[in-house]
């Protein structure tokens, strides 16, 4: 069985050998921890884990980078290309909460600078004070539909025989579009700044629509041809903007705006065959998961326990319609390896006999988490993956 | 005929359809020049960068394969001070830079920085290193090679062994440069002959464990060397030296790559490295870019001296397309014609595009070098 058979198998509770080993990424602080408390320095290892890991047996996930973000980017004066505010973050830059302060800087720095619309700054505590509606809709058709073209240069890879190629024939899952991922309501939040999309929620109702309905067709059009060409198993959408994660935003708002159009374009995905359509989202969630189903999203992650999320309490509400990554607690690997190996007996065994399971911490590991619990996590989680036969296990139950 | 069987054929004196269009890239203050004056979003497609092709100038697809023969771990890299001017930053080989602060684009500046200490000094301070060059660090290779290997399998463009560029040291005058500073690169030798054979002999093994399994398992185009080691008054250590110090081990490498199937070896060094091309070739060496024309390197000279026995890449001088049409249509009609006649040849500009090139010129250069290497020009 190979990477890419296993992971659909997973996802699609079925039968597998073993389990797909997925895990989020390390905080950059943490790999500096590790380093000096032994981790070798000669090896690949950087903040981004779910794409994979030779060194720590992290399943690979390959990647088709497209480019979902501003072409050509807003300029920032006087800052580098990596603090570029609309720029996608690297393959190997941290995410979701690992690196919300860096999130956090990047998103200050956009909203002090780009004034993509007039008077959005993103600050939290700040009233943008639109202008007129007018103003509103004239920003928005000089410097957002230019930029979010779908068929501009520089979106896919160059040479794409190739790169059809290459990743058609691989044996690993392909993810699109990569570490950078969009979300509906986080390019909206990077657009206005998120009183921005209190404003527009509430006072500009059918620019909103209309806005979210192009981010809807943005993402299809430029999708499409990946869609057509390549064997796609996961598409990764992120709501974690530290402004504004999708599960801070009540749920008849996300019903309203967002609903529709995440169906619009997840039926696409669908009908490409596309398995997993999968939603990382920081903070609970427990609340929107029926939503998001409704959505024809498949999967969330990374299920942040620390916010009060449990993958067993979502499994036994929502059954295996709801699949998942992520899930154990990262605060057990601050303490001893009872803690550890309890925690993950918690979860693990029962879950992934049941299917469409992916556990994973449920952060990138932060920096308070020694090497030596890390790799003894990494070690019961191998030896409760490969015990899990769910073939044998559901024919118990 | 693809771009593989191009580059092949180009470099072995054989038929082609036309010669590589290849260009080694752009200062980030000139992409931002020709983003000005309307090259459109998404170009070039790698950044500042166009050595591996770019669909949208029409350049030929290249790709290496980035196996690390620098440091492994590296310095951590962090900036050591600063005032209103300077940035004093401990690279990743070890370095210490000044650098100005102005103009800068992107991380590259608008000068070179002033290099103000290096972590080698003396024989003690390199043995403490040595560690840092285990060939069998698993990060010297790419994650998942076997994948690498499959990709490269079957593929219709170049590829090429180990990744150019300063941080990728593999030359040996430029990894010597880099551990001691220039000046003590081109003393050592006279100083401390035995530590200097040393030196050598350590950096030829490990580029030859390094790549041992990577030229077994993939079929590369070249091999490049990264020296620099001339300015433009010439070479920056005597042929006697070369011949003493580095032909033995160019040989030794060279030779191990041959049997590998790489009959392709090309060294780059920016400045006048004539005097050392009789060596070179004797060493197995059989390619020279870019052949900086600001230096008196005149690829029509060179192709007359050394004949088929040497292939060339680069020697059109940048400075013309800071000009004027005129200018580059004399730049290229001189150079081009005559050697793309014999072969060997891979006519671009003899370094990265400098920020007074307008974006009209370096069109109006790319399409001129087309239309002389498809045969249509003044047809």
């Amino acid at each position: 069985m190979d990477g890419r058979e296993r992971f659909a198998r997973c996802m699609a509770c079925q039968p597998v050998d073993r389990t797909h080993n997925w895990e989020l990424g390390i905080a950059a602080e943490t790999i500096a921890r590790w380093q000096a408390e032994g981790m070798p320095r000669d090896i690949h290892v950087g903040t981004v884990l779910w794409t994979g890991n030779e060194y720590f047996g992290i399943d690979r996930i390959a990647v088709l980078p497209l480019k979902l973000s501003a072409l050509p980017e807003f300029d920032v004066p006087g800052s580098d290309q990596a603090d570029r505010a609309d720029a996608p973050m690297q393959e190997s830059e941290p995410h979701l909460s690992a690196s919300k302060p860096r999130h956090r800087q990047i998103h200050m720095y956009l909203a002090k600078s780009s004034s993509i619309l007039p008077g959005s700054s993103g600050e939290e505590d700040d009233d943008p004070g639109f202008a007129s509606p007018a103003d509103l809709r004239g920003r928005f058709e000089t410097l957002i539909r230019d930029r979010f073209r779908p068929d501009t240069r520089g979106r896919y890879p160059m040479w794409w025989p190739e790169v059809v190629r290459c990743l058609g024939e691989q044996e690993s899952p392909l993810c699109v579009p990569g570490q950078s991922g969009i979300g509906l309501l986080s390019t909206l939040c990077k657009w206005v700044g998120r009183s921005g999309v209190d404003r527009l929620f509430r006072d500009e109702v059918r620019l909103a629509e209309e806005m979210l309905d192009f981010l809807a067709d943005f993402v299809i059009g430029v999708s499409m041809r990946a869609m057509t060409d390549l064997p796609v198993d996961w598409f990764n959408w992120r709501e974690d903007s530290p402004d504004l994660a999708a599960a801070q935003l009540p749920v008849p708002l996300f019903r309203k705006f967002l609903l529709p159009r995440y169906r619009r374009v997840n039926d696409f995905l669908r009908a490409h065959h596309v398995e997993t359509i999968g939603m990382g989202i920081l903070g609970n969630a427990s609340q929107l998961v029926p939503t998001l189903l409704e959505a024809g999203f498949t999967c969330v992650w990374p299920v942040d326990c620390a916010s009060g999320m449990n993958p067993l309490a979502l499994r036994k509400e929502f059954g295996r319609t709801l699949r998942m990554m992520g899930g154990i607690d990262h605060r057990a690997l601050t303490q001893g390896r009872e803690t550890i190996r309890a925690e993950l007996e918690s979860k693990v065994p029962a879950l992934v006999a049941d299917g469409g399971y992916l556990p994973g911490l449920d952060t990138p590991v932060p920096p308070d988490v020694a090497y030596e619990n890390w790799l003894y996590y990494l070690d019961v989680k191998r030896r409760l993956l490969s015990a899990c036969d769910p073939d044998q296990t559901r024919s118990a139950k | 005929m693809n771009a593989r069987e191009r580059f092949q054929n180009t470099m072995h004196f054989r038929p082609v359809d036309r010669c590589p269009l290849m260009e080694i890239g752009a200062w980030p203050q000139t992409v931002d020049r020709w983003r000005r004056e309307g090259m459109p979003a998404g170009v070039p497609e790698k950044g500042d960068v166009l050595i591996y092709g770019s669909e949208y100038f029409g350049l030929d697809r290249l790709e290496c394969v980035d196996i690390e023969l620098n440091l492994i771990p590296d310095f951590p890299e962090e900036i050591l001070d600063e005032d209103e001017r300077y940035l004093f930053i401990r690279r990743r080989d070890g370095r210490i830079t000044k650098g100005l602060k102005e103009g800068m684009v992107r991380g590259v500046r608008m000068s070179m920085d002033q290099y103000m200490d290096f972590p080698v000094k003396c024989r003690e301070d390199w043995d403490a290193m040595k560690w840092r060059f285990n060939p069998a660090s698993p990060a010297r290779y790419p994650p998942y090679w076997p994948d690498v290997v499959r990709c490269l399998r079957g593929r219709d463009y170049p590829v090429h062994v180990p990744a150019d560029g300063s941080t990728k040291l593999n030359g040996f005058f430029m990894t010597l440069r880099n551990w001691m500073g220039t000046e003590k690169a081109c003393t050592v030798f006279y100083d401390d002959p035995s530590w200097a054979h040393e030196m050598f002999d350590f950096i030829a093994d490990m580029i030859i464990s390094t790549l041992q399994r990577a030229v077994t398992e993939v079929e590369f185009d070249y091999f490049e060397w990264s020296e620099d080691f001339a300015y433009n008054a010439g070479p920056l250590v005597s042929p006697r030296i070369v011949k003493t110090f580095f032909v033995p081990r160019y040989r030794r490498v060279n030779d191990f790559l041959r049997s590998h199937g790489i009959d392709v070896i090309a060294l780059d060094s920016d400045g006048d490295p004539r005097l050392l091309i009789p060596l070179l070739l004797e060493s197995g060496v059989n390619w020279i870019t870019p052949c900086e024309v600001a230096a008196k390197m005149d690829v029509v000279a060179l192709r007359k001296q050394y004949g088929r026995d040497l292939c060339l890449a680069g020697g059109v001088d940048k400075r013309a397309l800071a000009q004027d049409c005129q200018a580059i249509q004399a730049e290229l009609l001189a150079k081009l014609p005559p050697l793309l006649e014999t072969g060997g040849f891979i006519p671009m500009l003899d370094h990265t595009v400098p920020p007074d090139v307008p974006y009209a010129n370096f069109l109006f250069y790319l399409d001129l070098k087309r239309k002389i290497a498809e045969g249509r020009y003044g047809a």
